[in-house]
């Protein structure tokens, strides 16, 4: 084979394997398409699935709920980016003393919505910088915020410590 | 009562009988030197003393005479690659190119686009200097997505090497590993951008707009230059490339790099017409090659 020969198959070679390189480029967004603080629920510091649990966005239109009576070790909490403040009702059935009851808490989160891009991938969307996290203490003994900076990361933003019935 | 076939073992032992006079006459000869005397007649023309090939160094011949012939055979082997392997000069061409890879990939319908012009220095048609200077810009809106981004035209700069693997060739034909470093600084903005939040049933938009940010990056690529016609060549090259270093915004990462491409992006690709400058310096090296063929 000549030289230029030669040439033209190496030419013809590198791009084939150039074609093939690209078209393993992939465009898929591998987190959350919008920023979610994920709550997990802890009793006694250990992970737990907490029964009979309902949750609500106060103020949600058409009072939607969350999950409804379900038994659920964590949760995605929507927050609001038109506001600074979004809360949630929190209601779980026990029986601490063997008659069942209904236990009601109230979740705060006070942030600020910061608007982000992310990448051409996941797009824009709103991270949010919580200031202040409060809850009333019936079923919830306490909560604890694990990063101030909500972002889109499926990693978990705040545990939800409950009271072991 | 039949009687044994006593004929064929006779045979046999006959046979090896004469295989042990064989052995032992062959050993005996073997072991008797015949003190003949042997023969080899010189023929006239042989004997004598050739005169060099034409265009022989001077030294070799030299050395030949004074009866050092290993030296002169090991010299005279030298001599001769160095007349099969060119030896280039320190400066073989200054090559000028432009990048037109992603104005191509534009036409079919890429949003975004790095163009620039390159200087090359030959080295001994081996090691190549060459710096790049360019601009980067985009424009895209997916139809799937909620933004449009929009990067503002911003210069970049790229230095590196290159080595011709064919530097024993010449130089029409290069096949290249290129090493560079790249450095932007660029603006760029994200716009129309629209979040519906489905559980609280809220539509918000917003623009992000004077974004401003910079980066630092490596590639190392493998490519090809042909020359085309006369000092006119074309290449391309295949870069596989990461970033050290780039600024993050509190509202934004940047998108496109402009030199780079795509942020996530691995891969670049540069496709170039390039003209040879012939400018010849003298070799440090013993011989010279006469290099007028175009650089590509």
């Amino acid at each position: 084979m000549s030289r230029l020969s030669h040439i033209a198959a190496l030419h013809l070679l590198s791009f084939i394997v150039l074609m093939s390189l690209t078209s393993c480029n992939d465009d898929s967004c591998y987190d959350n398409g919008s920023s979610l603080p994920l709550a997990e629920f802890y009793v006694n510091d250990a992970s737990a699935t907490i029964p009979g649990i309902t949750v609500m966005g106060i103020g949600a239109p058409g009072d939607s709920l969350l999950v409804d009576s379900s038994s659920i070790n964590k949760i995605y909490l929507p927050l609001r980016a038109s506001v600074n403040t979004t809360s949630f009702v929190v209601k779980r059935w026990a029986s601490p003393d063997g008659e069942k009851k209904l236990f009601i808490d109230t979740l705060t989160f006070e942030y600020e919505a910061v608007e982000y891009f992310q990448s051409a991938e996941c797009g824009a969307m709103f991270n949010f910088d919580v200031k202040r996290l409060a809850c009333t203490e019936n079923a919830i003994d306490s909560v604890k915020l694990l990063t101030p900076l909500i972002t889109n990361k499926s990693i978990p933003a705040l545990r939800i410590y409950f009271t072991d019935y | 009562m039949m009687s044994l076939p006593t004929y064929p073992l006779n045979a046999f032992k006959g046979t090896l009988l004469l295989v042990a006079c064989c052995l032992f006459v062959a050993l005996s000869a073997t072991g008797q030197q015949p003190d003949k005397r042997h023969v080899t007649p010189v023929k006239p023309e042989t004997n004598q003393v050739k005169p060099p090939p034409k265009g022989t160094d001077e030294k070799i011949i030299q050395q030949y005479i004074s009866g050092d012939s290993a030296a002169a055979i090991a010299e005279a082997r030298k001599d001769s690659l160095r007349r099969v392997y060119k030896h280039y000069p320190l400066i073989t061409d200054l090559t000028v190119g432009l990048n037109v890879a992603d104005p191509l990939f534009m036409a079919f319908g890429q949003t975004y686009a790095s163009t620039d012009v390159s200087a090359t220095l030959n080295m001994w048609n081996r090691l190549q200097p060459t710096i790049e200077l360019g601009l980067g810009w985009a424009n895209s809106s997916p139809d799937d997505k909620n933004f449009t981004y929009k990067g503002k035209p911003s210069p970049y700069v790229k230095v590196g090497l290159n080595y011709n693997f064919m530097f024993k060739s010449i130089p029409d034909y290069q096949v290249l590993v290129g090493l560079r470093l790249g450095y932007s600084n660029f603006g760029y903005d994200v716009t129309n951008v629209v979040n519906f939040n489905s559980y609280w049933q809220e539509t918000t938009s917003y623009n992000i707009t004077g974004e401003r940010s910079h980066a630092l990056w490596g590639e190392a690529g493998v490519g090809l230059k042909v020359k085309l016609w006369d000092k006119l060549s074309m290449g391309w090259m295949i870069r596989y490339h990461g970033i050290f270093n780039y600024g993050k915004n509190r509202h934004s990462s940047p998108w496109f790099i402009p030199g780079y491409g795509p942020r996530k992006s691995s891969l670049g690709f540069s496709l170039g017409f390039y003209y040879a400058l012939p400018i010849h310096t003298k070799s440090s090296s013993k011989s010279q090659a006469t290099t007028t063929t175009a650089n590509p």
